[in-house]
């Protein structure tokens, strides 16, 4: 007995499935719904939100180009928007109205409806969304009591509302430290404050290796050499060439070192004479190795001096 | 005057006639002590000079008055051109007797006495020209009238429009080579020199200016001889020949020297033209310079003080810097003179 009616009851339903594919009708039990949020208490300027639920019966689909547009759709109602999502076997349509109806009492007012279209199998067919309603409401009373002041009917402004800054003052302190050591290596490479160069101490260097060629013993190449280090020094701490003609304005330029003109004139006719006079000799008597050694170890006192 | 191929003149009383001579010529030429003292070097070394300078900056009458204190003739033609070589050599007119005839020009006619001609604004005479210049500043000889010409005391000067680009024939390299010196010639910077220059009248008539330099304070016909001299005497140390080998090879290489100018692709800036000859030129410039500066030696100094007007005119740079020529051969010798060290 049992048997037999599960098998009839299936056949019942075999035939009912095949019955809603051929015929998809609206009859069919599954019904276009509205869900509003709530349907009362909507003053000027609510937004008024609802959900459609439009099932699609056998594959169909809903058509969008037959979705209502954003705008304006009585003159107290306008869409602002309007989304789609998938829901099973329905699509459901989110709709945002605006309320513009400016109630003096407390009303029910008629979202209207609108036809959606669904395609499927070639054919398409128009499904309603029906209209409902909302309750509005006024902000005030019709005749507010009289006051003195006009600006009494004016409500005070609202406060604005405190912001928590916590986080921002820290994110703003976090991107400064980062700001100041992204200036360290830009410091280094422009060879500001503690990166700046100490210019080189050329007439040191120079007194230094003056004083190992003086432990060799004296020769005349020592000597000639002795020379060419302090012309190098004085290449150096000038950035260019420095012949003797040039001795005046190589003390213009570095008056540091105009104590030890003297010095400096003999050091050049002594170097004159020893490598374009061809007389070693000569240069030596005018100006022997030690005073080499001694006008290089007062340069490098007076190099000392420069900032 | 002195008679300076003689042998009891010394180099001392040769340099005081030197000396007379660049104030001689500096009484009249103001505020060009620079250019007169190049022009000295030039006489004294025996080259033939390029000159360069705007016009009406008295390029003429410094020339003019060195002209009259060597003694000596002076000739002066104007490149144009249509000139043709015959137009130096022969003069062509017609006879008072209604016939045609052809007689040596102005320059062949003072040719054995010619000691300065001025040829102005070379670049506009066409390359005919130029090649016969090339042969006199050469071998201080032409043919013509089927005879060589001898010019024995000759230095040519030539100036150079470096404004105008029409019709104009630059200098070709060769001729360019055998200048010894390009000396520029500017107005003066001096405000006092501007002020003679621009109010006082005796500048205004060059003739009667000219007139100053009453006689010769030098005898052009011994100054072959005192070159000669100057060259011997001076005294050229080890030292000195290897900076002057070494700023040679620094201006012929300049990235391999170390030497670097903004903005400039060293390796391919000089393309050539530094020659051995203009070397030796350097060197002959620069021994002037050291005897006129009363030495007995030649020092780094002196070849400084004459490398730009001796190098620059030689270098032949890359197309791509030509237009820029004057401003990065002067930065490239300073660059080079800042880098070579000496000794």
């Amino acid at each position: 007995m049992g048997p037999r009616i599960l098998v009839a009851g299936m056949v019942l339903l075999a035939l009912r499935v095949g019955a809603a594919q051929a015929q998809p009708a609206a009859g069919d039990g599954q019904a276009v719904t509205v869900r509003a949020e709530r349907d009362i208490g909507f003053f000027t300027g609510d937004l008024v939100r609802a959900d459609v639920l439009v099932p699609l019966p056998g594959g169909a689909r809903l058509d969008p180009a037959s979705l209502p547009a954003p705008g304006p759709v009585t003159y107290w109602l306008d869409l602002r928007g309007i989304t789609l999502t998938r829901q099973g076997q329905a699509v459901v349509l989110h709709l945002v109205y605006q309320n513009f109806y400016v109630a003096l009492d407390a009303r029910r007012l008629e979202i209207p409806g609108f036809p959606v279209r669904l395609l499927g199998d070639g054919v398409s067919r128009d499904v309603d969304v029906p209209s409902w309603t909302i309750g509005v409401s006024p902000l005030r009373e019709v005749a507010p009591p009289v006051q003195e002041d006009p600006k009494a009917y004016l409500q005070a402004d609202r406060l604005a509302p405190l912001l928590d800054a916590g986080r921002w003052r820290m994110v703003a302190g976090g991107l400064m430290v980062a700001a100041i050591l992204a200036l360290l290596p830009l410091a280094y490479h422009r060879a500001w404050g503690p990166f700046r160069r100490r210019a080189a101490r050329d007439f040191a260097v120079a007194a230094r290796h003056l004083r190992r060629l003086g432990a060799r013993g004296e020769t005349e190449a020592g000597y000639l050499e002795a020379l060419l280090i302090l012309h190098r020094a004085l290449d150096g701490a000038d950035g260019r060439r420095v012949l003797a003609d040039d001795l005046p304005a190589f003390l213009d330029r570095h008056p540091l070192f105009a104590p030890l003109r003297a010095g400096l004139e003999t050091f050049f006719q002594a170097s004159r004479q020893a490598f374009f006079g061809s007389a070693p000799a000569r240069a030596r008597h005018q100006l022997p190795f030690k005073d080499v050694q001694g006008l290089g170890r007062s340069l490098a006192a007076a190099e000392r001096g420069r900032p | 005057m002195k008679d300076m191929a003689s042998n009891a003149v010394t180099l001392n009383d040769l340099r005081l006639a030197a000396n007379a001579l660049e104030a001689a010529v500096g009484q009249v030429v103001v505020g060009q002590a620079r250019a007169i003292r190049l022009v000295t070097i030039s006489i004294f070394a025996r080259g033939h000079v390029l000159l360069v300078g705007d016009v009406g900056v008295g390029k003429t009458t410094l020339l003019r008055a060195f002209g009259r204190a060597l003694g000596g003739a002076y000739e002066r033609m104007e490149g144009t051109v249509d000139m043709m070589p015959g137009d130096l050599l022969y003069h062509t007119f017609i006879h008072e007797d209604g016939r045609p005839r052809v007689e040596l020009s102005a320059l062949l006619a003072k040719a054995d006495d010619l000691s300065i001609f001025f040829f102005n604004e070379i670049n506009r005479a066409r390359p005919q020209v130029h090649a016969l210049l090339l042969r006199l500043m050469a071998e201080r000889s032409v043919t013509a009238f089927n005879r060589t010409f001898q010019f024995p005391f000759l230095q040519v000067y030539a100036d150079r429009n470096r404004v105008e680009k029409e019709e104009t024939f630059e200098l070709p390299a060769a001729a360019r080579d055998r200048f010894l010196m390009e000396i520029p010639v500017e107005a003066p910077t001096d405000l006092e020199a501007r002020r003679h220059l621009i109010f006082d009248p005796r500048f205004h008539d060059v003739d009667r200016l000219l007139d100053g330099i009453a006689a010769p304070v030098l005898d052009h016909r011994g100054l072959e001889a005192a070159a000669a001299r100057v060259q011997q005497a001076i005294h050229t140390s080890a030292a000195v020949q290897d900076y002057v080998a070494r700023l040679w090879d620094a201006i012929v290489h300049p990235a391999a020297a170390g030497v670097a100018l903004s903005g400039i692709d060293m390796d391919r800036l000089v393309q050539g033209g530094a020659s051995p000859r203009g070397v030796a030129f350097l060197v002959r410039a620069a021994r002037v310079r050291a005897w006129l500066e009363g030495r007995d030696m030649l020092v780094p100094e002196d070849v400084r003080d004459v490398f730009v007007e001796t190098m620059a005119h030689r270098l032949f740079l890359d197309p791509v810097y030509e237009l820029r020529r004057e401003s990065i051969v002067r930065d490239l010798c300073a660059a080079v003179l800042a880098t070579v060290s000496a000794p």
